[in-house]
């Protein structure tokens, strides 16, 4: 349940950050994640990896699709010199997904030390 | 355990985070560079996007409406002029910002601001040629007057308005991709644009290394090689009347035989940033009398370096006052090419030398005083400050003489001593009010108030082309061109007195023109616009070869229409190969060549001579004749790496035309006499290791060998947003001039119908942005040589709706 969600939550408030903040604020997103929903620092990882590609990756495809993929083409090749669209769309939901996982790992490992302290 | 756990995941979550961030270690900050929000995915514009809105803003008076048609071309209908011209800069900032304000700092010598210390080379040739003063200097004078002031404040505030509502997300992708984002615009860089454009078609000069070919070859040989006068001279302006003498005979110096012509020492360096000397344009226009209509028909396209974002807006700007159709450059108000209700006007450059150097006799280093008039005089320093990425400010020291700016000294060029420098004496630094001839062409009713627009052009000299719908057409060589004695400023002039200045510029009634003339059309093409029979000394760059066709073809074209036109303007036939032809082939000794060198000359023998996209003979025979170029005169023009260069390609091919002993022919390097038949023999044998090759990677067709690429404007750096390898034909010497990475840049034609008929391309899409469909979307109908019509929208198509979306704008 717990692990649902953080699924759950986790790219919601990272998608309503970046409204406003930079980039990072993903990252802002898994750490309160992380903190806030006591479970396994793995399975902390684990949920809001999955939630963020799930979301921004559906959000990032969609995007794409309505532009017919003309400008993930384009940065395919230009970051990886590869032009299949759903290479660039990986990456790029990789990077967030990544970040927001990251971060709520070490949310919760702050958590765990701060209960124990 | 816990702490330690800790500390591992914050030390690697913030480090990943640092890096995805910074460009310390991959040259993006992918993190920031592929968000989903901030990145380049806001970028990505949905291929149905609807560009309908009604926009509230500041500074605008009455009511703008804007109407989009299928291929996103505005068509602007305004309350008031100002207004329009507030919407377009709006428009221009909306569609194109990054290219407008890269292209201005690349005028400014600012590059090194957006991409650090390895613009610094660049930025200082900017500054030392005096980009900033010239465009100060214009500016000073549209600011004086009413008229562009109004239409300049009211652009620029229309720019602002677009960029202070940007947000970051929403950045064109270049300004993510290099980091920086844009400043706020102002009427000196719209000034500074136009001086770009004034580098790029009057900044071509050959004095450094003229002065060298001189010192090598002397007087004799320089004459034969350089010489601008080509036997087969179709001029711009024909020679119906003969010219009236000029206003005063003009002579050099007495010091001139020595000082000048003979002197001892070469220059051990050239200019860099060369502009293309290929940038120039064709047009044309034929009197009613020849057309099917009984309207003139005006034709132009401009060669220029072919860039996405292109260089060209298409806009239609409809106020109380007129109504014009055509091409606008993102960075200046108003049409620039194209035409109104009752005329139409194009360009083409007249390639004519307005640029001079002189050698100044500084004191010492420190540049504060140089010899003039047997006193030393004090300059007039100015203090460029270039700002480099991520470094320190690097002070560059200019100083101004009376000539103009020392572009040239010990701080920029070490292989000078101290007290030697080199001073630039160039049109463009003079003040004049250039975007004044627009206002006014835009409002032309006929050829009265195009000779008024005209009188306020001064440089980069034109040859400007009209017609009217009343029936009239003309051409003017139009700008301030210097009245010169024989040959001055072929070479570096002595700085250190006044003797060798400039006597003025001839008076605008001298300069070539043509009126309704017998013969029923008017075209320029580059090259010389007047005979000899010209009465003063007018060099230049010029073209010899596409005007022979435009020319010939025009003389015999007859009940004209305008898809004739648009055979004209896709003609790829090759006068120069025509030329060159016979020479090559009456030379060539076949009992010498192997079975493969006897094929490539079979192949050029049986060429159409046109430059078509599948031909093989144009590759083979471009290589032939460059490879004989360079065995006859390499081993004369290359001596101890002393800047060169080469003769215009006339030169060599009018003298092997008319004696095949052309002194140059012999290879100095050897102790046999080589004839022409040794040469032309060895240069087809030398031509066919390369042609094998090509054959082999399948690139001997013409259109794969020399491969159209429209790039972007940054070149190599973001080749996925270029169009390579497009097929089409053409070349250098043709009407077609695509080449490489240059070519028409626009290409329209206009029959002075009432209503007007009018047809136009671009290479390129009225969306600066890679990501929109738009982008590029006009490359594949330019390629194949198809037109769109260029539609003047009207008030009823308004009310039936023939228009995709609206823009409304009015006042907050």
């Amino acid at each position: 349940m717990k692990f649902i969600v953080s699924l759950i939550i986790c790219p919601l408030l990272a998608y309503a950050l970046g409204l406003v903040l930079p980039w990072w604020s993903v990252a802002i997103a898994g750490l309160l994640t992380g903190f806030f929903i006591p479970q396994n620092r793995f399975l902390a990882f684990l949920s809001t990896f999955l939630g963020v590609t799930m979301l921004f990756g559906t959000l990032i495809f969609f995007i794409s699709l309505s532009n017919n993929h003309l400008l993930a083409k384009k940065i395919g090749m230009l970051v990886v010199k590869n032009n299949n669209e759903f290479v660039i769309i990986a990456i790029s939901t990789l990077i967030s997904a990544l970040v927001a996982g990251l971060s709520a790992f070490s949310g919760r490992s702050l958590a765990l030390v701060l209960k124990k302290s | 355990m816990k702490y330690f756990i800790l500390a591992v995941s914050l030390v690697v979550n913030g480090f990943l985070i640092y890096v995805l961030d910074t460009r310390k270690f991959v040259p993006l900050p992918l993190g920031k560079f592929l968000s989903l929000q901030e990145g380049v995915w806001q970028n990505a514009e949905p291929v149905n996007q609807d560009y309908n809105a009604s926009i509230k803003l500041d500074g605008i008076d009455g009511k703008v409406d804007v109407y989009f048609d299928e291929r996103l071309v505005p068509h602007v209908f305004a309350d008031q002029e100002k207004d329009a011209y507030f919407v377009q800069g709006y428009l221009h900032a909306k569609f194109r910002l990054w290219q407008m304000e890269f292209q201005t700092h690349a005028a400014a010598g600012r590059i090194s601001e957006i991409v650090g210390s390895k613009g610094i080379q660049f930025d200082r040739n900017q500054r030392r040629i005096g980009m900033v003063f010239a465009a100060e200097n214009a500016l000073a004078v549209m600011e004086k007057d009413q008229q562009t002031l109004t239409a300049l404040d009211a652009y620029t505030a229309g720019i602002n308005s677009f960029i202070s509502q940007l947000n970051t997300s929403a950045l064109p992708i270049e300004y993510k991709l290099l980091g920086y984002e844009p400043e706020k615009w102002t009427n000196l860089k719209s000034a500074l644009f136009i001086k770009q454009m004034t580098n790029t078609l009057a900044g071509y000069d050959r004095d450094l290394e003229y002065t060298n070919a001189l010192e090598i070859l002397g007087e004799e040989k320089f004459r034969i090689l350089y010489s601008d006068i080509p036997d087969s001279l179709y001029p711009v302006i024909p020679t119906e009347q003969p010219y009236a003498k000029p206003a005063f005979a003009l002579n050099p110096p007495a010091s001139a035989d020595s000082l000048y012509f003979k002197r001892k020492d070469s220059i051990p360096f050239t200019e860099d940033y060369k502009p293309d000397p290929a940038n120039g344009s064709n047009n044309w226009v034929v009197s009613g009398t020849k057309t099917k209509s009984g309207k003139p028909i005006l034709a132009n396209d401009p060669h220029l370096n072919l860039t996405l974002p292109s260089i060209w807006y298409e806009i239609q700007i409809s106020t109380p006052e007129y109504n014009a159709y055509g091409v606008s450059f993102p960075g200046i108000p108003g049409v620039v090419i194209g035409f109104n209700d009752s005329v139409a006007f194009g360009f083409t450059n007249a390639g004519r030398d307005v640029k001079d150097y002189y050698e100044i006799q500084l004191k010492d280093k420190s540049k504060q005083e140089y010899l003039f008039n047997n006193q030393w005089v004090k300059s007039n320093i100015r203090l460029e400050n270039i700002k480099v990425k991520d470094t320190t400010t690097f002070v560059d020291t200019v100083a101004y003489t009376v000539f103009g700016p020392i572009t040239y000294d010990h701080s920029f060029k070490t292989s000078l001593s101290e007290e030697k420098a080199y001073a630039l004496k160039w049109v463009a630094h003079d003040s004049s009010n250039i975007l004044k001839m627009w206002m006014l062409l835009n409002r032309a009713k006929n050829y009265n108030d195009y000779y008024q627009a005209i009188t306020h052009f001064n440089v980069p000299g034109q040859n400007m082309i009209f017609a009217s719908t009343s029936g009239d057409i003309a051409l003017w060589q139009q700008g301030t061109f210097p009245m010169r004695w024989k040959d001055q400023g072929l070479f570096v002039m002595p700085g250190t007195d006044s003797s060798y200045m400039w006597n003025g510029y001839i008076p605008m009634e001298e300069n070539p023109h043509s009126v309704n003339p017998l013969q029923g059309f008017l075209s320029s093409a580059n090259q010389r616009a007047a005979d000899t029979s010209y009465p003063y000394f007018m060099p230049g760059s010029y073209e010899v070869y596409r005007p022979i066709t435009i020319n010939r073809k025009l003389a015999e074209m007859n009940a004209i229409s305008i898809a004739d036109m648009k055979d004209l303007q896709n003609n790829n036939y090759n006068v120069f190969a025509e030329m060159a032809i016979p020479i090559l082939l009456n030379n060539v000794d076949r009992s010498k060549l192997s079975a493969t060198e006897s094929k490539y000359a079979d192949i050029v023998a049986s060429w159409n001579l046109t430059n078509g996209i599948k031909e093989k003979g144009p590759t083979c025979f471009t290589i032939w004749w460059d490879s004989l170029s360079a065995a006859i005169l390499n081993d004369d023009l290359l001596r101890n790496e002393i800047p060169i260069i080469k003769p215009e390609k006339f030169v060599l091919l009018e003298a092997l035309r008319k004696d095949s002993n052309f002194v140059f022919i012999d290879n100095l390097g050897t102790d046999v006499l080589e004839t022409l038949r040794d040469q032309v023999t060895s240069a087809l044998q030398k031509a066919s290791t390369t042609l094998v090759e090509l054959e082999k990677n399948k690139k001997i067709e013409w259109s794969v060998y020399k491969n159209t690429t429209v790039y972007h404007l940054l070149k190599n750096n973001t080749m996925p947003f270029a169009r390579e390898a497009l097929e089409i034909g053409g070349g250098s010497g043709i009407v077609n001039a695509t080449m490489h990475d240059h070519g028409p840049s626009w290409k329209m034609i206009i029959e002075m119908e009432t209503p007007i008929k009018a047809v136009g391309v671009y290479p390129g899409g009225q969306s600066g942005n890679p990501g929109s469909m738009y982008y590029d979307s006009f490359i594949d109908t330019w390629s194949k040589g198809e037109y769109y019509t260029l539609q003047v929208m009207t008030k009823q198509d308004i009310e039936q709706n023939k228009f995709k979306w609206k823009m409304s704008f009015s006042a907050k």
